[in-house]
């Protein structure tokens, strides 16, 4: 098991270096130049002057190519810029030079980390009992609704769910929550209490936006496991012994029918990036996908690849915790 | 058998053994399948909402259309611009004439490239041709013989030059007076208007199908498929009844030949398609018979009567005018809610009135059906376009998971089919592309490479072949041992033909599901990377990118209505996925 782990991590780092190099390639052959486009900003913040001659643009220019070393050749670059990530540092920002991009990940992952894990928990805390619910109580009503809802769910566009819900709750329909950003803009005024209940009220609907995908998800998995197992022959052993009900489904039936659950949470660690990218647009709430958003939009190489390393990172490791919980939780699976 | 048919005579045996065959038909897997489906009410019945939105998506152009799908009338205005625009074609070609290709060098500005001197003759013939082509068309025989008389002089004096040759000085000057003529003469008149002989001509009513005129081969195509489609129950009935008698080994034998005339009738109609190639119209029509610049005996426009472009001022974010904020008073302005009796916010006055212009055939100002789905920004129909953004957002999920099905069903074939170090390579492979944070890195490429539609559909198809291929790799595996492949292969047949023609069909089934989800997530891919600002760029609809025209609460429908056809596809996709995964294998059954 050690030794498959170890296999599994020695594997990361190639694939690793295959996504990256072929984003940094992709990326820097694309038509678009970022330092003409940041010469203004840069010339402008850094010599605290206005630019007014095409001399100094490409003075501005030639400096920011220097800078980020945009003048070497592709491979070069990328083997700088691979140097500096095993170091653990992403570079700055393009357009505000005095921001380190790893400082700011680590600002954002602030905000993305516990809205995410709200989520997830939630998710989960709804959708196991209705999975198992409607998997016991299979054919009911109440499975063909929830059947229904969740199937609704499934197909329903995040970024559509999230505009309903702030034509339906924001300041143009009921007007009871906030809909954009994470605070109120007097909040440095506020008391602590009162700092937490409007957290609080600006993240209820990017939590609902963010939870009910993967509870629809989740809750059809658990439901159709739950099924799976309750033909097995030993749950029929079970009820054949005369045992309760109760007692079939609860500790013979459920325990297994977790484990393909159970492992799905590792799949959860990539949405930390992924997922987010729309909820975080819609409701601009200054996360990780925002970040990586607004990279992409300004062409910004640095935040692009780090944003980019992280999230294939966790996707990674996502899938190494995956297999490894799967072993853990399931004694007949074993690596070797 | 064989030996009974050599002994009785034919007639006693063609009964029995038409019967034995009704009697021996059993199901084969096609059968069986289909019949599965149809059972599934659900599948169905998501099937053909999903084949009706394809349909408005393809027929988009006879369905929001700013021009008529038949006119039977008089163009005026076009008339009038050809005949005022001849004098200056023709003079061109006779400058041309007299000049030669130097002359024309010289005349450019510095630093002009100059174009091949045959093109800019063939141009100008053709500037000429076009002219006389609005002029003539609506002229009677009688008064044509000026105007033919200049298309033919025309088309000699262009030859002459292509050939290198000084044109006869007679023609150059035919050219230039003929021409002249034509515009000071053959004054158009209404028939109310008063008649000047010799100085005007009566013009004709003609037929014309402006839609269709302007239709490409592709929707051609698209739309004799659509038909084909749409026809299938009628036609398949017939044919069983009438060519195969209702022979049920027939019918299935002709399953083939069914699907290849799905193919073969649209190519067909593709191929003999001739465009108009001179658009008759310069004038927009809806404009033209409003203004009395086009007459019109009969005109047909279609049900939706605004372009897919078309703008208007007066009704920038209108409501769904059925909603009762839309109303619109006299003077232009809103009734009731909130932009009722609003006022300029720069002057504090009351902003003028400015009635809205109802052009030829378009619904009344309050009507329900004027603006059903409201405005945009622009003041275009929404309705309009959403029904030709179907036309993106449907196809890019379709030709997403085609490319991405085609691409998983070779590369798992192979692994599966060869093993060994092939199959390593390709899983290799496969793990690689799954690490890739799918959505995040198709949003990288899109923003950096370009967002056209071509692009949205191939990063699509590159991103999501993983799933098909380790599916069709599966299946390779298990059927790879099968006795039906190992006596393929010792009866020599192939690699390719084991592979393509033996197991292949055997191993669709999933792929056919997973292709039927695959759609639905490249919809959704597809609307949510426009809905970012990163998919389809405006002008060009799609469903994605309407949703954004406005995020402000006040424009509710423009946030709502878009994105319900998103939903509505995605949802209709996965119900018809489910309904296909029961039917094909009833053990991964959820629902009973």
């Amino acid at each position: 098991m050690t030794s498959y782990i170890i296999r599994r991590i020695l594997w990361m780092i190639p694939t690793l270096i295959g996504i990256t190099l072929l984003l940094f390639v992709v990326m820097r052959l694309a038509p678009g130049d970022p330092a003409s486009l940041a010469a203004g900003a840069v010339g402008a913040g850094s010599e605290g002057q206005t630019i007014s001659t095409n001399t100094n643009v490409e003075d501005a220019v030639t400096k920011f190519r220097k800078r980020y070393r945009l003048d070497e050749p592709l491979l070069v670059q990328y083997g700088y810029w691979i140097t500096s990530v095993a170091k653990l540092d992403f570079g700055y920002e393009f357009f505000r030079p005095n921001v380190a991009v790893r400082d700011e990940i680590g600002d954002r992952l602030k905000i993305t980390v516990p809205l995410s894990l709200i989520s997830v928990f939630l998710s989960y805390l709804i959708a196991l009992p209705l999975g198992i619910l409607s998997a016991v109580k299979q054919g009911s009503i109440a499975d063909k609704v929830s059947t229904i809802i969740l199937f609704i769910l499934y197909s329903l566009p995040s970024f559509w769910a999230g505009l309903l819900l702030i034509l339906a709750f924001g300041a143009a329909g009921l007007d009871w929550l906030p809909v954009l950003g994470l605070h109120d803009k007097d909040a440095a005024t506020f008391t602590q209490w009162q700092y937490i209940k409007d957290t609080i009220m600006h993240g209820i609907l990017p939590v609902i936006v963010l939870t009910y995908t993967s509870l629809a998800y989740l809750s059809r998995q658990m439901r159709v496991g739950m099924l799976d197992v309750i033909r097995q022959d030993y749950i029929r052993t079970a009820r054949a012994k005369g045992l309760a009900e109760k007692v079939v489904i609860f500790k013979h039936a459920l325990r297994n029918s977790l484990i393909p659950v159970v492992t799905l949470f590792a799949s959860v660690l990539p949405i930390l990036i992924g997922g987010s990218v729309i909820v975080e647009t819609i409701f601009t709430i200054p996360g990780m996908g925002l970040y990586a958003y607004e990279g992409i939009v300004q062409r910004d190489y640095n935040v692009v690849m780090a944003t980019t390393t992280f999230s294939a990172f966790m996707t990674l490791l996502g899938f190494l915790v995956s297999d490894i919980t799967y072993a853990f939780v399931d004694p007949r699976i074993a690596y070797d | 058998m064989t030996e009974n048919t050599t002994t009785v005579a034919p007639e006693s045996v063609a009964r029995p053994t038409e019967k034995a065959k009704r009697e021996v038909y059993s199901k084969d897997y096609v059968d069986i399948v289909l019949g599965q489906i149809r059972k599934r009410k659900l599948s169905m019945f998501a099937l053909l909402v999903l084949i009706l939105l394809y349909a408005v998506a393809i027929y988009a152009p006879l369905i929001a259309n700013d021009r008529p799908i038949y006119f039977h009338g008089v163009d005026l205005a076009s008339y009038r611009k050809a005949q005022r625009e001849l004098p200056l074609v023709a003079g061109a070609l006779a400058e041309s004439a007299t000049r030669g290709e130097s002359g024309y060098r010289e005349s450019l500005a510095e630093g002009v490239e100059p174009m091949a001197w045959q093109a800019v003759v063939d141009q100008q013939l053709r500037a000429i041709e076009n002219r006389i082509a609005v002029v003539g068309g609506q002229l009677s025989k009688d008064d044509r013989p000026p105007v033919d008389d200049l298309r033919s002089t025309a088309k000699s004096v262009a030859s002459a030059i292509r050939r290198g040759e000084s044109a006869p000085v007679e023609d150059v000057a035919k050219l230039r007076t003929l021409s002249e003529k034509v515009q000071r003469e053959m004054k158009p008149v209404v028939t109310w208007s008063e008649v000047k002989p010799g100085q005007t001509v009566r013009l004709e009513s003609f037929h014309a199908w402006p839609i269709f005129q302007n239709l490409s081969r592709g929707e051609i195509f698209f739309m004799v498929l659509m038909a084909v489609t749409l026809l299938f129950p009628i036609w398949n009935r017939i044919v069983n009844a009438a060519f195969l008698k209702g022979d049920r080994l027939r019918i299935r034998r002709s399953r083939k030949r069914k699907a290849l005339a799905f193919l073969a009738i649209p190519l067909l109609a593709a191929l003999l398609w001739q465009g108009q190639s001179a658009s008759f119209f310069s004038s927009t029509y809806k404009t033209g018979l409003t203004n009395g610049d086009v007459f019109a005996k009969y005109v047909l426009f279609p049900p939706i009567s605004y372009g897919i472009a078309e703008t208007n001022g007066d009704e920038v974010f209108r409501p769904p005018t059925w909603h009762r904020n839309s109303m619109i008073d006299d003077d232009g302005f809103y009734v009731n809610g909130p932009r009722a009796g609003r006022l300029d916010p720069t002057t504090n006055i009351p902003r003028p009135a400015k009635p809205v212009g109802i052009e030829f055939l378009e619904p009344e100002r309050n009507s329900t059906f004027r603006h059903f789905l409201g405005t945009d920004s622009l003041g275009r129909d929404l309705l309009a376009r959403i029904v030709w953004g179907g036309r993106v957002s449907l196809a890019v999920g379709l030709v997403g998971t085609g490319i991405s099905v085609f691409i998983g069903i070779i590369l798992g074939s192979l692994a599966g089919y060869f093993g060994k170090g092939v199959d390593i390579a390709i899983s290799r492979v496969i793990e690689i592309v799954q690490t890739f944070p799918a959505f995040f890195l198709i949003l990288i490429v899109v923003a950096f490479v370009g967002p056209s539609i071509l692009n949205i559909m191939v990063i699509i198809g590159l991103v999501g072949w993983t799933g098909v291929a380790r599916l069709v790799r599966g299946e390779f595996i298990r059927l790879r041992g099968q006795e039906f492949v190992i006596a393929s292969e010792a009866l020599g047949v192939g690699v390719g033909r084991t592979i393509f023609r033996h197991i292949l069909p055997n191993a669709l089934g999933p792929v056919l599901v997973a292709a039927t989800f695959g759609v639905a997530s490249g919809i959704l891919t597809e609307s949510a990377l426009s809905f970012l600002g990163l998919g389809i760029q405006l002008p060009v609809p799609s469903w994605g990118s309407l949703l954004i025209e406005s995020r402000s609460a006040e424009h509710w429908w423009i946030q709502i209505f878009p994105g319900f056809l998103i939903f509505l596809t995605v949802m209709l996709y996965n119900l018809f996925g489910e309904g296909v995964r029961d039917a094909l294998d009833p053990r991964l059954k959820v629902t009973h």
